[in-house]
């Protein structure tokens, strides 16, 4: 079968005839959240989607890089070879976009485990409290990311399980063992506090992600905290506390 | 950070694998001290130069290479190096003859080498002493033992590169830190005794693990004046020391070791980051050179040790076949400081410790070599089985065949001294002297060659009196690169032993030629070999030249 040419389609049959071969391929990024966000579609906040990203928890990535070339997708050779155990590259020609899947973990600007179970939480995307945190966890938000945390914070709630909302223990428990990812997720929110003035939202709307993001902040501040964590947090922005991830150029 | 911007970052990205420390610390162990330093500094007993000045003044000569690799870097950061900035500047043809015999075919005499600096640091001082003498004197000496070193070291390679990046770097973080930590204690060890000391602990040491016969520090100074020990720590003429530069260098002229790798090391386009890191890497080594051998002379004495050193190696060579060394294994600088306590415990400990400087370096006898295939494969020279990994385990699996089986074939000839083979260590150092000839004239012809592609670079902007800094650099290290390879070829002072020497005393080696002409025909006949083979298949390989690789 070819590739479709409507990218949520597409990563729905990629992730359906993963499952099929019992490989656990889950969708994150832009279209993993306008699959869980109606508000995606509200007219500040669309945005085009290039990319479909997917993440895998098996360090051996070698079936699901065998399942994308069967796909007739085209390997970035080089890039795979040299980065594949954790990262693989594709590339849809004819659709003009590319493939990226991260292998074992997620790791940008800071790393966040993701583990099989995590991953069975939901059957087509990571769970809604790591989507969240993939965009938070960017030091460098650009306009895409900001609208798709909007999206996010409008249409669901900070909770105490995954159906639907974002599971605010796990997140708070991230971000207590993590100073870094903590520093980096309060920046960002911050950021989504200023910026969403700047989108033609209805005013319940901000409301709504002003309100969400202040619970979201007593959480992360009350969550009990490591002593590395402590030791971590006196040194505070002296030291880098994140990593800038590369531009990576095509093959 | 509380500033609100929005970036315009354009995709996902990537987090590579090496952070600068880890591309440090590979530099570091690349230049290893322990290793490569230790087991060539005992072979220059017969020099005039002394060490340290040598150590020194080599060093500082060295970081024109420093400067040379770090602006090719940060102009082309690919996996492959010195390959892709041959193939690009100088032509295809070229960079493929200089890449795969200095970063391929020339590793497979490092394999017996790296084998003989293990058995030494690790199999022989532990199983001493672990109280296993025979065990000991066994993997001292005999062939067999070597040989079989070869192979364990082999495999250790071959799963530590598997493993992949990420975790190589983890393990060689582990190595760094509790290498030097053994460093240190061998350090305290030499600051706080004297001469008197050591002398009791060798004595009792060298008796208890190896059956050495009483008397061993005497013996010892006599043994080496007998073998010709010259070499003095400190002094020296300028030409003296220059001398005995062709022997450091097997050392201390690999502070780029890891430029085939810079592809996946993050900021590499940094020319700062990429010169800091192999800087530093060069100028702790040399530092630590120094006053490491300083406090061997002021505890052990510079003159005991090269003795032991003239001893050991004037035996092993056949110059004095009938006077066996009276310290009966190679004298382990680590070793003989370890000989200042009779605790086993800690010598176990120290010397196990210790050994962490062989294993945290390992990788680097074939890790920067699957690059250099990996990237000749990428662009159709070698066949594209060669760049392909096992799945499940990710191993490089055919670029460690074809580094692995030819390198125990050539340890084979090494360890058995067949077609006197075991003269050629040095031959180690110049196929890859040459391979960096290639990527210096490389280097001082960027700016001309690749106008644009320089001017675009963050390296475009150092220059010294108009003239771009990597041309001035390159041509420093040119310099040295020519004086090197005309004392090893021409030898006219009968000194190094692996060229065609204009000295009447000196040696003319013919396997040494022979070996390392074969391996440039090797290359030679591939390349023409593909070059036709592609032009059969429509592929036109000039055409792939003129394309910078992508990562």
């Amino acid at each position: 079968m070819p590739i479709l040419p409507d990218a949520q389609e597409e990563a729905r049959r990629i992730a359906t005839i993963a499952a099929e071969r019992g490989i656990t391929l889950r969708l994150l990024g832009g279209l993993a959240i306008r699959l869980h966000s109606p508000s995606a579609t509200h007219r500040s906040l669309t945005r085009p989607y290039a990319d479909l990203d997917f993440i895998l928890a098996d360090k051996r990535a070698h079936r699901a890089e065998a399942l994308l070339a069967e796909m007739e997708y085209e390997p970035n050779k080089t890039f795979n070879l040299l980065n594949g155990d954790h990262r693989l590259l594709f590339y849809d020609e004819a659709n003009a976009r590319q493939v990226d899947i991260f292998v074992g973990s997620f790791h940008m600007c800071h790393r966040l485990p993701i583990t099989e179970a995590r991953l069975k939480v939901e059957p087509l995307t990571l769970p809604l409290a790591e989507l969240l945190l993939t965009k938070m966890q960017i030091v460098q938000l650009n306009e895409k990311d900001m609208r798709d945390l909007c999206a996010l914070l409008i249409d669901h709630p900070f909770g105490e399980g995954d159906a639907e909302m974002f599971n605010l223990d796990y997140m708070a428990k991230l971000c207590a063992d993590d100073w870094g990812l903590w520093k980096t997720v309060t920046l960002s929110a911050q950021r989504v506090r200023d910026f969403c003035d700047a989108y033609d939202l209805e005013p319940e709307h901000k409301l709504t992600i002003i309100e969400r993001l202040a619970v979201l902040r007593t959480a992360l501040d009350e969550a009990p905290k490591g002593l590395k964590w402590k030791a971590r947090d006196k040194i505070g922005e002296r030291m880098q506390w994140y990593e800038l991830p590369e531009e990576v150029q095509r093959g | 950070m509380s500033e609100s911007t929005l970036f315009l970052r354009k995709a996902t990205g990537l987090v590579r694998s090496w952070s600068v420390f880890d591309a440090f610390i590979y530099a570091f162990f690349s230049i290893n001290l322990v290793t490569l330093g230790m087991y060539i500094i005992s072979q220059m007993y017969f020099f005039e130069g002394g060490l340290v000045p040598t150590l020194i003044v080599s060093g500082i000569i060295i970081v024109s290479e420093v400067v040379v690799y770090a602006g090719l870097i940060a102009v082309m950061p690919r996996a492959g190096g010195d390959y892709v900035w041959q193939s690009r500047i100088l032509g295809g043809g070229l960079g493929f003859v200089l890449a795969v015999t200095g970063w391929w075919f020339i590793l497979w005499l490092w394999t017996p080498l790296y084998a003989d600096m293990l058995r030494h640091i690790f199999f022989v001082p532990l199983l001493g002493i672990l109280g296993l003498k025979d065990a000991a004197l066994w993997f001292a000496w005999d062939p067999s033992a070597w040989f079989l070193v070869c192979v364990l070291m082999c495999a250790f390679v071959a799963i530590i590169i598997a493993m992949g990046m990420k975790t190589y770097a983890q393990v060689q973080k582990f190595c760094f830190w509790v290498g030097n930590a053994g460093l240190l204690v061998c350090i305290l060890f030499l600051l706080f005794n004297n001469n008197d000391a050591f002398k009791a602990g060798l004595e009792a040491n060298a008796i208890k693990l190896f059956g050495a016969a009483p008397g061993v520090y005497d013996a010892t100074l006599a043994a080496g004046a007998n073998a010709g020990a010259a070499t003095p720590l400190m002094g020296g003429t300028i030409i003296a020391i220059f001398l005995a530069m062709p022997y450091i260098v097997f050392f201390n002229l690999w502070p780029n070791w890891g430029a085939t790798l810079y592809g996946e090391v993050k900021g590499a386009d940094d020319f700062k980051r990429n010169f800091t890191g192999m800087a530093w890497a060069l100028g702790v080594t040399t530092a630590l050179g120094a006053v490491f051998y300083l406090l061997v002379d002021k505890t052990i004495t510079w003159n005991f040790l090269n003795n032991a050193n003239a001893a050991y190696w004037s035996y092993r060579w056949g110059y004095t076949p009938d006077v066996q060394p009276p310290l009966n294994v190679w004298p382990y600088p680590g070793l003989l400081a370890m000989f200042l306590t009779t605790n086993p415990i800690l010598q176990f400990v120290v010397i196990l410790a210790m050994s962490m400087w062989f294993f945290g370096w390992a990788g680097t006898i074939f890790l920067s070599s699957t690059r250099v295939i990996f990237a000749a494969s990428f662009d159709r020279l070698l066949p594209e089985f060669m760049a392909s990994i096992e799945p499940r385990t990710r191993t490089p699996i055919w670029a460690m065949v074809f580094m692995v089986v030819p390198g125990l074939i050539v340890s084979a000839l090494y360890v058995w001294n067949v077609f006197g083979f075991s003269s050629l260590t040095l031959a180690s150092t110049l196929v890859i002297a040459v391979t960096y000839l290639g990527s210096t004239i490389a280097a001082i012809l960027l700016p001309y060659l690749k106008k644009d592609l320089y001017e675009a670079s963050p390296i475009a902007k150092y220059k010294i009196a108009g003239i771009p800094l990597i041309t001035v650099a390159g041509v420093i290290f040119l310099a040295f690169l020519v004086f090197l390879l005309y004392e090893w070829l021409l030898d006219p002072n009968a000194l190094y032993g692996i060229g065609y020497s204009i000295n009447p005393n000196g040696l003319k080696n013919l396997t040494s030629l022979i070996f390392m002409g074969a391996m440039y025909l090797l290359a030679i006949i591939i390349y023409v070999a593909a070059k036709f083979y592609r032009k059969s298949q429509g592929v036109d390989l000039d055409k792939v030249y003129k394309e910078i690789p992508v990562e």
